[in-house]
C-alpha cells in the first residue's frame, strides 16, 4: 500500500511536459537543429556527429553501419544537422530576452531539386526562402520586431531534399558564417583538458597509476592492446596484442580494470593477454607493467568468439573492495569467477548458455545492507560466495531477453532497492532487487541503456529514463521516461536519431546533485537534450580532483576530452572517497 | 539473428500503395489509432495502413518487436492480458495453453494475419477474436515450421457508458491449445464485415 500510494501521489503530480527554450549565447538565440527535435516528424532524419569520428561501434549486433554522407560539408554546426524529407512543419521554442528588432539568420543546404522552406517567427513569415541553394550557406531572414519572452520558430512550407543546422536571432545585423563556431555548445561547459593518443580506442580505463595523485589513462584498444598513460599524457608502458584473432576481438569491448588491489596507493591494471597462443588475466603495475600475477583466462582453447569478456571490482568480504569478478561468454558454457587480489580463485558460477543470455557487464552491488556485496548478472543474483539467491531462467529462457544494462536505486523511499533494467526488446522492466519480484515491465523498443535518479525539475521524486535503440539503417535512439510506478512521462526526440548512446552521470556543478549526459547532450531539468560536446560522453567522476564530477568524452582516433561545469564548486563528499563507490562507478564501467 | 526463419520478415508496415479505402469514416479513424500507435511508440511512417507485430526474439529490423511478458498498456496501445504463462521463443511467443493479446482500434471491420509457429515442439493453436472462436481451429505447426493464417474481425461499437475494459475499441486475440504460438501479427482495416 505503501508503494501505491507513493506512485499515485507521484502520478497526480505531474505538470505539464514543458519543452526548455532555445540557448541564448552571447546574446545571440541559437536555434541549433537539436532544438527542433521534440517535433522530429516522421520520414525526417538527422545528421549526427562527424563521420567516422565517433563510437557506436560497440553494441551494433551486426547491424548495418550507417554509411557516411557522400560528401559532408566542411562545417556543420555542432556537427548535427536534420534532413527535411516530410512535409511536416517542424517548431522550436525560443525565449527572446529583450524587446526590440531581431535578425533571423538561417544555415541550410539543398539536396534534391525543387527543395526548401520558410521561417515562421511567432506566427510571422519570413520573406526569405531557405535550403534551396547547393552547398551549406548562412542566409538572411529578414528583421522581427518581437517582444521579449518566449515565442515559436516554426520551419514552415517544407518542400522535401533539404536540410538546415542551425537558425539564429540576433539583435545585430552582421552576422557572419565566420561567427558561427563560437556560438556552438553550451558557454557553461568548459574543456579542461585534452588527450591526443597515439592509439585507437575501444575503450580508457581510469586510475592512479603512479602514486602522484592524479588521474592516469590505461586505454584498450579494440585489439584488446593496452596502453598505460600518465595523467600528462606520457605513455608509461604498453602491451601489444598479436595480429592473430584481432578480427575476432575487435567485435566486442575489450574487458580490464584499473584497481589498486594492494592498497599501495598505485593502481594495478587488469587486463587480457595472449602468449604462446594462450590467454591470460593478467595484472600488471600500474606504473610500469611489470606482471604481478598472471592466470589462465577461464575460457576454451581458441578458436572461440568474445561474445562478453568483462571485469568488475567488488567487495565481497569485510574491509577493502579488492576482489575481482570476471565475467567470460566465449559461446557455449558461460562463467562468472571471482578472484582474490593475487588472483586466486574465491568461486566459479558457470553453465552452458547462447550468447549475451547473461546479458554484458557484472553488476556488484549491496543489496540488502549488510555492507557486503551481491553479485548480479542478466537473469541472476548471486550472493557474495557465488551462490543464486533468485533466478528467473523460467520466465526468460530465451538469450535474445538479457539485461542490457542495469542499475540500483530505492524508487519507493521504503528502504528496498529496486533494479532497473534496460532489458532488450522486452523492454524497461522494474525487479525487487531482494527478491527478483518482477514490479512492471514497459514496451521500449530495444531497451539497451538505462538510467534512474533525481533528473526532472517537474517531477517529485526519482524517474527512470531508458535508452530506445531503433535500427534505422544503422542505430538510432530516443529517451523514454517513466515514473516509480511505469508511468510514462514522455519522449525525447519525438523520433529516433543516429547513435548508439550511453549515459552518464555525475555530480557536474559540485552542488551535490547527479546532472545526466547521454550521447553528446546535457540532459535538461525538463527531460530534453543539449548539445554539449563534439564527441559522445563516455565516463563522469573527479577526473581532475577538484572535488566535483567532469565529463570525459572520447573519440575512437584517440582524443579523450574532459570537460567541467564552468561554475563548479568543490564538493569532496566523503562518498566520492570511499572505496566501494570508486570501485562501483569509476573502476567499474563499460559502454557496450 | 534468429535461425531458421521460413518467412522473411513482413515489412514492418505496408505503405499505402495499392490500398483502396472503402468506408471514408473508417479510414479517418484508422488514421487516428495509428496516429496514436505512433505516439505509443513504434513509430510507424506517415500514411500506414497496416499494424504490424513481431514477437520474434532477434533484433534486426524488423519491428516493433514485443517479448514477454509485454504487458498491455492503454497508452501503448497493445499487449498481452492475462498470460501469466507467457514465454519468448527466438522466434515467437508461447505458454502451455493459453495466452492473449490486445490491440487498440477503432470499431470496424479488420483482416487479422498471423504467423504461428516458432516452438520448441509441436504448437497447435486455436484463436479467439472478441472472445469468440474463429475459423482458425487447432493449427498445427511442427518445429521449424511455420503457418500464416488470415481471418476477419469486428470490432463492434460499444454502447455507450459502457464500463467493460474494451469500451474505448480494442481487439481481444486469445490463442488457445498445445504451445500455442504467434511469431508475427498484422491488423488491415477495411475487410468486409465479419459474416454473423
Amino acid at each position: 500500500m505503501k508503494k501505491l500510494l507513493f506512485a499515485l501521489t507521484c502520478a497526480a503530480s505531474l505538470p505539464v511536459f514543458a519543452r526548455a527554450a532555445a540557448p541564448v549565447r552571447s546574446g545571440i538565440v541559437v536555434l541549433d537543429a537539436t532544438q527542433f527535435l521534440g517535433e522530429l516528424p516522421s520520414g525526417d532524419t538527422a545528421v549526427n556527429g562527424l563521420p567516422f569520428g565517433g563510437r557506436g561501434r560497440r553494441g551494433a549486433g551486426g547491424a548495418p553501419v550507417p554509411a557516411a554522407p557522400p560528401q559532408p560539408p566542411p562545417f556543420t554546426f555542432e556537427n548535427f544537422s536534420i534532413n527535411l524529407r516530410a512535409p511536416t512543419p517542424i517548431g522550436a521554442k525560443a525565449d527572446i530576452p529583450h524587446a526590440g528588432t531581431w535578425y533571423l539568420y538561417v544555415r541550410s543546404r539543398s539536396t534534391a531539386d525543387g527543395s526548401s522552406f520558410g521561417v515562421s517567427v511567432g506566427g510571422r513569415p519570413s520573406p526569405g526562402t531557405f535550403g534551396n541553394v547547393r552547398g551549406s550557406v548562412l542566409q538572411s531572414g529578414g528583421s522581427f520586431d518581437l517582444p521579449a519572452g518566449p515565442l515559436k520558430v516554426t520551419l514552415t512550407d517544407i518542400h522535401p531534399g533539404c536540410s538546415f543546422d542551425v537558425l539564429l536571432l540576433s539583435p545585430k545585423p552582421d552576422l557572419q558564417e565566420s561567427d558561427l563556431a563560437a556560438l556552438q555548445y553550451p558557454e557553461d561547459i568548459v574543456l579542461l583538458k585534452e588527450y591526443h593518443l597515439p592509439v585507437a580506442i575501444d575503450g580508457v580505463k581510469f586510475g592512479d597509476l603512479n602514486g602522484d595523485g592524479k588521474t592516469d589513462l590505461v586505454v584498450l584498444t579494440p585489439n584488446y592492446s593496452t596502453y598505460a598513460f600518465d595523467n600528462s599524457g606520457k605513455e608509461l608502458w604498453h602491451y601489444e596484442a598479436p595480429l592473430a584473432g584481432s578480427a575476432q576481438r575487435g567485435q566486442f569491448e575489450a574487458p580490464g580494470n584499473v584497481w589498486d588491489f594492494d592498497q599501495d596507493g598505485k593502481a594495478e591494471v587488469v587486463a587480457w593477454r595472449m602468449e604462446d597462443r594462450k590467454e591470460y588475466l593478467v595484472m600488471y603495475e600500474g606504473a610500469t607493467g611489470a606482471i604481478k600475477h598472471q592466470i589462465e583466462w577461464p575460457t576454451p582453447p581458441m578458436p572461440h568468439v568474445y561474445n562478453n569478456f568483462r571485469t568488475a571490482i567488488a567487495k565481497l568480504h569485510p574491509g577493502y573492495p579488492d576482489s575481482l569478478l570476471v565475467y567470460t561468454d566465449s559461446g557455449g558454457t558461460v562463467s562468472l569467477n571471482a578472484y582474490g587480489p593475487t588472483l586466486s580463485l574465491l568461486w566459479s558460477y558457470s553453465h552452458p548458455r547462447l550468447k549475451d543470455y547473461h546479458g554484458h557487464y557484472i553488476y556488484p552491488y549491496d543489496i540488502n545492507g549488510d555492507g557486503i556485496d551481491e553479485v548480479y548478472i542478466s537473469h541472476v543474483m548471486l550472493d557474495a560466495h557465488g551462490r543464486e539467491l533468485w533466478n528467473n531462467y523460467a520466465e526468460f529462457p530465451d538469450n535474445h531477453d538479457h539485461v542490457d544494462s542495469a542499475r540500483f536505486l530505492d524508487l519507493y523511499g521504503d528502504g528496498r532497492l529496486e533494479l532497473i533494467t534496460g532489458q532488450s526488446d522486452v523492454g524497461t522492466v522494474i525487479y525487487d532487487a531482494r527478491t527478483g519480484k518482477l514490479l512492471w515491465q514497459r514496451f521500449a523498443n530495444h531497451n539497451q541503456k538505462i538510467e534512474a535518479g533525481y533528473y526532472r525539475a517537474d517531477v517529485a521524486g526519482p524517474v527512470i529514463v531508458a535508452s530506445s535503440r531503433f535500427y534505422i539503417g544503422g542505430l538510432g535512439a530516443l529517451l523514454r521516461w517513466y515514473d516509480p510506478a511505469g508511468n510514462r512521462l514522455g519522449i525525447w526526440p519525438n523520433n529516433p536519431i543516429p547513435g548508439n548512446p550511453n549515459f552518464v552521470k555525475g555530480d557536474f556543478k559540485g552542488d551535490g546533485k547527479n546532472a545526466l549526459f547521454w550521447q553528446r547532450f546535457r540532459i535538461e531539468p525538463d527531460g530534453t537534450g543539449t548539445l554539449a560536446f563534439p564527441d559522445e560522453a563516455f565516463h563522469m567522476f573527479d577526473f581532475m580532483g577538484t572535488g566535483n564530477d567532469q565529463v570525459i568524452t572520447v573519440n575512437r582516433s584517440g582524443v579523450v576530452r574532459v570537460y567541467g561545469y564552468k561554475g563548479a564548486k568543490s564538493n569532496p563528499t566523503p562518498q566520492k572517497s570511499d572505496p566501494v563507490y570508486r570501485a562501483h562507478f569509476i573502476s567499474n564501467h563499460t559502454h557496450y | 539473428m534468429s535461425q531458421g526463419k521460413i518467412i522473411p520478415p513482413a515489412s514492418r508496415l505496408i505503405r499505402p500503395s495499392g490500398f483502396v479505402p472503402r468506408r471514408g469514416p473508417l479510414v479517418a479513424a484508422w488514421s487516428l489509432a495509428l496516429a496514436a500507435a505512433a505516439f505509443a511508440g513504434p513509430f510507424y511512417p506517415e500514411g500506414a495502413t497496416t499494424m504490424h507485430f513481431t514477437f520474434e526474439g532477434s533484433p534486426g529490423g524488423d519491428q516493433p518487436i514485443i517479448r514477454p511478458p509485454g504487458f498491455y498498456h492503454p497508452d501503448d496501445g497493445f499487449g498481452f492480458v492475462n498470460s501469466p504463462d507467457l514465454i519468448g521463443t527466438a522466434l515467437g511467443v508461447t505458454a502451455p495453453k493459453y495466452f492473449r493479446f490486445d490491440l487498440n482500434l477503432p470499431p470496424g471491420a479488420y483482416r487479422v494475419t498471423v504467423m504461428l509457429g516458432g516452438t520448441r515442439d509441436e504448437s497447435i493453436t486455436s484463436l479467439k477474436a472478441e472472445h469468440l472462436p474463429t475459423e482458425l481451429q487447432d493449427i498445427h505447426v511442427l518445429p521449424g515450421q511455420n503457418a500464416v493464417k488470415s481471418i476477419t474481425v469486428t470490432v463492434p461499437q460499444r454502447p455507450a457508458g459502457s464500463a467493460s475494459l474494451e469500451a474505448a475499441g480494442r481487439l481481444v486475440l486469445e490463442f488457445e491449445g498445445t504451445n500455442p504460438s504467434l511469431m508475427q501479427l498484422d491488423v488491415k482495416p477495411g475487410a468486409e464485415p465479419a459474416p454473423k
